[in-house]
């Protein structure tokens, strides 16, 4: 096919071109071989279109109307394992470790953590560390001198 | 309001008032988006025929039609929450149905299975058993026609030429420009035409 009209034509048939257009379509289209097959190829496309168009296609209903059913019954139900449901717990359970961290934490741990301000109170810096401390004659909880040295560095 | 604003206004078309159906189909979304999951049955109802038609034009023998009507409201459930309002609910739905497609025409293309010539049975229309014949045999035709189409064009060519669909709306559910929509029709046409006429020039004698 080589008549750059010959394209047109499926356009024409169905009235989506202009009038001018059509008008030179038809005028053109007479004496052209690859126009006027190309019109009968078209004519006849559209009109096995028109007769395999579908009314209404065989479904079984029942076979969808089943399994939505049964996607709508999964979907309505609560899960135990929902995003939001997920998280809350996660919070919940981060929570409750760091209540239970806290209650049963062993006495001595909690020491070091009060001496700095103890000893940055009562020791100056430059005594707050090994034989100066010892030669000042004050006395320190195991541990406190690594942490006071810490805190005042 | 200013006479720039008033000019505005007289180039922009309006939308055509919606039809009872559509206001109903608009109730029934807003109930679904609001999680009230009965709206769905009656949505299911009034919609399922439409779907199962462009379904099948959609993808003809390839389907357990079933299957995909299945595929497309269980879409919709997941994805109305997205739908404004501002489009119709029909065109919607036609995106939903085009994308399962699509999703279901390249995975049949990776299969890279031979035609089959059997297709899904129709409802029977009541008509004469030779009309009937004769209407099997020409949707074996467009089905093996429509074959070569890729994907987009083949979206495109039934949404205009098998259900009805304007250009515009085709561009407005696929999110394609007007213009390639309009493109990918006319090749489409050329291209069924000449396979068309390939297959039928096959079964003269």
């Amino acid at each position: 096919m080589t008549c750059a009209h010959a394209s047109k034509h499926w356009a024409a048939q169905v009235r989506e071109l202009e009038l001018d257009e059509l008008t030179f379509l038809a005028a053109h289209g007479d004496g052209c071989v690859d126009c006027t097959a190309a019109a009968e190829s078209v004519a006849q496309a559209r009109a096995v279109l028109a007769e395999a168009a579908v009314p209404a296609p065989a479904v079984d209903w029942a076979r969808v109307d089943g399994a939505l059913a049964d996607a709508l019954a999964a979907r309505a139900m609560p899960r135990w394992w929902s995003p939001r449901r997920l998280m809350t717990a996660g919070l919940v359970l981060a929570a409750a470790a760091a209540v239970a961290f806290v209650v049963t934490r062993p006495a001595d741990q909690a020491a070091p953590a009060a001496v700095p301000a103890v000893a940055s109170a009562v020791v100056p810096a430059h005594l707050a560390r090994g034989e100066g401390v010892r030669r000042a004659g004050l006395t320190l909880p195991p541990g406190a001198e690594v942490a006071a040295a810490d805190v005042l560095e | 309001m200013s006479a720039g604003a008033l000019s505005l206004s007289r180039l922009v078309p309006t939308p055509p008032p919606k039809t009872a159906q559509q206001l109903r189909l608009d109730r029934l979304v807003g109930r679904l988006q609001a999680d009230d999951l009965t709206a769905f049955d009656e949505l299911y109802r009034l919609t399922r025929d439409d779907v199962a038609r462009t379904l099948w034009h959609l993808l003809g023998r390839r389907a357990d039609l079933e299957d995909l009507i299945q595929e497309t409201y269980l879409q919709l459930l997941r994805s109305v929450r997205g739908f404004r309002g501002e489009a119709q609910f029909r065109t919607f739905l036609y995106r939903v149905c085009a994308n399962v497609a699509l999703m279901h025409l390249r995975w049949w293309r990776r299969r890279k299975e031979e035609p089959v010539e059997v297709l899904p049975e129709v409802a029977s229309s009541g008509r004469d058993p030779e009309a009937e014949a004769q209407a099997r045999q020409a949707r074996v035709l467009v089905e093996r026609a429509l074959e070569g189409l890729s994907a987009k064009k083949r979206i495109v060519f039934v949404y205009h030429e098998l259900c009805g669909l304007g250009p515009e709306e085709i561009a407005e559910f696929t999110g394609a420009p007007y213009n390639t929509v309009r493109s990918r029709l006319f090749h489409a046409r050329e291209e069924f035409t000449r396979a068309l006429e390939a297959l039928v020039g096959e079964g003269r004698p």
